[in-house]
């Protein structure tokens, strides 16, 4: 597995899982980022 | 008997003693690969929350993202309002803003100097309302050493359970997440 994963931790039941992403998943956060904008240098 | 907050070696500490601790640690968690969720540190116990992010390594220089959620399931509905300001250790400044992203940029990675870190206080996050918070983040991007402060809102009538916290362009970050409640 590469580490294009999400991992999620449970406070309340201490389940701990790991699963990779789908590529529609990293397009969507990649799409969320074209809209912030980064101007600062 | 010492008074609070200076305890004593041994020292039996009561309900009321413990209860009047301001700042509780709810949450822990490793980041190792693309996105981290925390499910259920949200919770009626505590009102407002302190986030602290400390961000080791990456492999790319991209933007890192904080998204609501319940149940694991990250709230990627396009209503992140944030407002930040930056400034670089060069003299250089710039916005950050969105009133319809899908998420809130907290900022940026950079390969060379991949360490920054990330505090936020989120209002209320577990209130059917909408949530406010603040941010600040100081990174070494891809050129600069960069201080961002801001604010931003879930502009959304709903209560949240958790977040994900997580890089773009399918890159790994790895470090850790702290979440502590305000009693």
């Amino acid at each position: 597995m590469d580490n294009k994963t999400i991992t999620s931790y449970d406070v309340l039941t201490g389940e701990e899982t790991t699963r990779e992403l789908t590529q529609d998943e990293i397009d969507a956060i990649n799409a969320m980022g074209a809209q912030g904008a980064n101007n600062d240098d | 008997m010492a008074t609070p907050p200076v305890f004593s070696v041994g020292q039996y500490n009561t309900a009321a003693y413990m209860n009047s601790i301001g700042l509780w640690k709810v949450a822990t968690a490793t980041m190792n690969g693309t996105a981290t969720n925390i499910t259920n540190c949200f919770t009626s116990d505590f009102l407002n929350y302190r986030v602290l992010v400390n961000f080791t390594s990456t492999n790319a220089n991209q933007f890192v993202y904080l998204q609501f959620s319940n149940g694991g399931v990250p709230d990627a509905t396009g209503n992140y309002v944030y407002a930040v300001q930056a400034v670089n250790a060069v003299g250089g400044t710039g916005t950050m803003v969105s009133t319809t992203n899908t998420g809130l940029i907290l900022g940026y990675t950079g390969t060379a100097n991949g360490n920054g870190a990330t505090s936020l206080d989120i209002f209320q996050p577990k209130v059917v309302g909408r949530t406010y918070g603040h941010s600040q983040r100081w990174e070494y991007d891809s050129a600069n050493f960069v201080a961002r402060t801001g604010g931003f809102l879930k502009d959304q009538i709903t209560a949240f359970d958790g977040f994900t916290i997580g890089i773009g362009g399918g890159a790994t970050i790895t470090g850790t997440i702290d979440v502590y409640g305000y009693r």
